[in-house]
C-alpha cells in the first residue's frame, strides 16, 4: 500500500492511472493523486493527456490488428515459452566450486538449475528480448548476453555490446547487470549499458541504479584528481548511486570511474529507434559509431577531416544515406569500394 | 401516425418503454455498486463535490442510453466496475477536449464566441483518426504480454485479477505490464498529439 503512495507521489503519472482502475483505489491514493496533479503543472498535463489516450483506445474496439493482439495471445505466448533453452553442458558441482573466485566470469547458480539464456545479435541488428518477469531488453548491434533468472537475484551478464533495459519492479528480487569488473543493479528503471572491451557506460533514462564492484572484490586504487571539469570522477571501490539523466564511465584500463550529465540523453538511448544524435562531435568518432552497425567499415583515409566538427542525426539502419548526409554536410568525399567506404577531403573549402 | 409498413409501431414503443424500465433497473443497480468507486475516481481527478454529483448525473443519463449495455454486463469477462471508470473518465476527457479545443481557438481567434467551436467538425474528426493511428502504431510496437496487457483492460474492461488469469500470470505481472505499457504511452503522447494537429 505504501509502495502505491510513493509511486503516485514520486513516480510518473502511469502509476497514478494504473492505481485509478484498479479495484482498490483507496482514499489516500486518490489524495496523493489529487495533491500531486494540483501541486505539478507537467504532471497534471501527463494525467490529463494519459486519460485522453486511454479514452481514445476505446476506438480501436473491433480493430483487425489489434483484435488479433487479443485472438492471437495464448498461441504466441506458447511458442514463446517453449524457446530453446541453453544449457550450459558443464558439471554444476565443479561450476559452484569455482564460482567463488571466478564470480566476475563465471556464472554461479544452484546445483539443480542449470537453465540459463543467450542471446546474441549480428553486426546491425537489434533483437528485443521480452523476460518472464515483465522486464524487456533490447540488445543492440552485434551483442551478445546471458539471462540467469535461477537465483534469487535476476542477473543479466552483458557480454559484450549495449543492451537498453526496462526493468519490472519485482520487491526483494534484485536486477542486476553484470559487466564483469562492474555490475549495476536496478530496481524498477530504465537505463543504458554499453560494453566495450575497455569502456563501460552507463545512461539512466528513468529511476536509479547503483553501479559497484562486486562485493568481494579487490579494493580499488584512491580516486584520481579531476581533470576534466564537467565530469565528477568517482572512487572505483566503492557502490554509487545513479539518478536519471546521469551517464557513468569506466575506462577499464585507467580503472578510472566517471559521471557526468549531459544535456540529453538522445545519443545514448537514441539507438533503438534507429536514430543517433551526434552534438559537436568530431567525425572519427561519429565514423567508429556507424562502424559498429556495418559490416562494410567505413575509413577515413585523411586526417585533416578527421576532427571535424559534427553536428547530425543519423539513422544507422540507413548508412549508405547517412555517409551521403555527411557527404553533403562536410567538405568530404565518400569513395564506396567492393570492401570497404573510404573518407577523404573533398579538396574544396577545406577548414 | 401509422406507418404502413409497420403496423405494429406502437407496440414497439410500449416494448421500448419496458426496456426503458429494465435498463433503469440495471443502470440504478450498478449505482448501488460502484457510485462509491466513481466518486473516489473522481475526487482524485480534482473534480469538486457539486460537478462530481453533475458527472454522476451525467454517467446515469448516458448509461440509460448505452448501446448494448446488457450485453456488455452479462459478459462475465468484463468487470462491470472498470467499465463505469472508463465511462466517467469518458466524460472527464470530452470535457478536457472541449475546453482545449475552445481554449486553442480563443487564442488563435480573438474576439470569437467559443460556442462556435465544434469538437465534431471534419477537420477534428480527421484528427482524431490520426491520433487513434498514431496510438495504435504505439501499442502494436510494444512487447507482447504489455500489449495485451492493456488491451483486455481497455477493450475487454477486464479486471487485474481476470487479465492475470487470463494471461496465466500473477496479478503483480500484470500491475507491471500494464505500468510498463502506460508509460510507453506516456512518452510517446507527444508524437501522437502531433498526428492528431496534422491535418488542421
Amino acid at each position: 500500500m505504501l509502495k502505491n503512495l510513493q509511486e503516485i507521489t514520486n513516480g510518473g503519472a502511469e502509476h497514478a492511472l494504473h492505481r485509478l482502475w484498479s479495484d482498490q483505489l483507496t482514499e489516500p491514493e486518490a489524495a496523493a493523486i489529487q495533491a500531486r496533479a494540483a501541486g505539478d503543472p507537467k504532471y497534471r498535463d501527463d494525467l490529463d493527456g494519459l486519460l485522453a489516450v486511454f479514452d481514445s483506445i476505446e476506438g480501436l474496439e473491433g480493430d483487425r490488428a489489434v483484435e488479433d493482439v487479443i485472438r492471437d495471445y495464448p498461441r504466441l505466448r506458447d511458442k514463446r515459452r517453449s524457446k530453446v533453452r541453453v544449457t550450459l553442458g558443464m558439471a554444476a558441482a565443479l561450476l559452484v566450486a569455482v564460482s567463488a573466485t571466478l564470480t566476475h566470469f563465471s556464472i554461479s547458480r544452484g546445483p539443480d538449475d542449470g537453465h540459463l539464456q543467450e542471446y546474441f545479435t549480428r553486426v546491425g541488428e537489434q533483437q528485443t528480448i521480452e523476460l518472464d518477469d515483465g522486464s524487456v531488453v533490447t540488445l543492440n548491434t552485434a551483442g551478445q548476453l546471458v539471462v540467469d533468472y535461477s537465483g534469487p537475484m535476476r542477473r543479466i551478464v552483458l557480454k559484450r555490446g549495449e543492451a537498453y533495459f526496462e526493468v519490472a519492479e519485482v520487491p526483494d528480487r534484485p536486477f542486476t547487470v553484470d559487466l564483469g569488473l562492474r555490475s549495476v543493479t536496478a530496481v524498477g528503471t530504465e537505463f543504458v549499458v554499453r560494453k566495450d572491451p575497455r569502456h563501460y557506460q552507463v545512461a539512466v533514462i528513468e529511476g536509479v541504479v547503483a553501479i559497484g564492484e562486486f562485493a568481494d572484490g579487490a579494493y580499488a586504487p584512491p580516486p584520481r584528481a579531476s581533470v576534466d571539469g564537467e565530469a565528477v570522477i568517482l572512487p572505483t571501490s566503492a557502490q554509487h548511486r545513479l539518478e536519471a539523466g546521469w551517464v557513468a564511465e569506466f575506462d577499464v584500463e585507467r580503472n578510472e570511474l566517471k559521471a557526468f550529465r549531459p544535456q540529453s540523453l538522445d545519443h545514448y538511448a537514441g539507438w533503438r529507434s534507429g536514430m543517433i544524435t551526434f552534438t559537436r562531435e568530431p567525425l572519427s568518432q561519429v565514423i567508429q559509431e556507424l562502424n559498429r552497425y556495418t559490416r562494410k567499415q567505413v575509413l577515413i583515409e585523411d586526417e585533416a577531416v578527421m576532427d571535424l566538427s559534427v553536428y547530425v542525426i543519423v539513422n544507422v539502419r540507413e548508412i549508405d544515406a547517412a555517409l551521403d548526409g555527411l557527404e553533403g554536410l562536410l567538405p568530404i568525399k565518400v569513395t564506396r569500394h567492393y570492401d570497404r567506404i573510404v573518407i577523404t577531403g573533398s579538396g574544396e573549402d577545406e577548414p | 401516425m401509422r406507418n404502413p409498413l409497420n403496423p405494429r409501431n406502437d407496440n414497439i414503443i410500449d416494448l421500448a418503454s419496458a426496456q426503458q424500465s429494465s435498463r433503469r433497473r440495471l443502470v440504478q443497480a450498478l449505482f448501488e455498486r460502484h457510485a462509491g468507486a466513481v466518486r473516489l475516481f473522481l475526487r482524485a481527478r480534482s473534480v469538486g463535490p457539486d460537478e462530481i454529483e453533475d458527472l454522476l448525473q451525467e454517467l446515469f443519463t448516458r448509461l440509460m442510453s448505452a448501446h448494448r449495455l446488457e450485453e456488455k454486463m452479462a459478459d462475465s469477462t468484463g468487470s462491470s466496475r472498470s467499465y463505469l471508470l472508463t465511462m466517467a473518465n469518458g466524460l472527464m476527457v470530452d470535457r478536457w477536449r472541449k475546453e482545449q479545443v475552445r481554449s486553442a481557438y480563443a487564442a488563435a481567434v480573438r474576439d470569437v464566441d467559443p460556442g462556435h467551436t465544434d469538437e465534431h467538425s471534419p477537420e477534428r474528426v480527421v484528427a482524431a483518426q490520426m491520433e487513434l493511428e498514431a496510438i495504435k502504431a504505439v501499442i502494436l510496437d510494444m512487447p507482447l504480454n504489455w500489449r495485451v496487457a492493456l488491451l483486455l483492460q481497455r477493450l475487454r474492461n477486464m479486471s487485474y485479477e481476470d487479465i492475470a488469469l487470463h494471461m496465466g500470470v500473477q496479478v503483480k505481472q500484470v500491475d507491471n505490464y500494464l505500468v510498463r505499457a502506460l508509460r510507453r504511452l506516456r512518452k510517446a503522447r507527444r508524437k501522437i498529439e502531433a498526428a492528431g494537429e496534422r491535418p488542421c
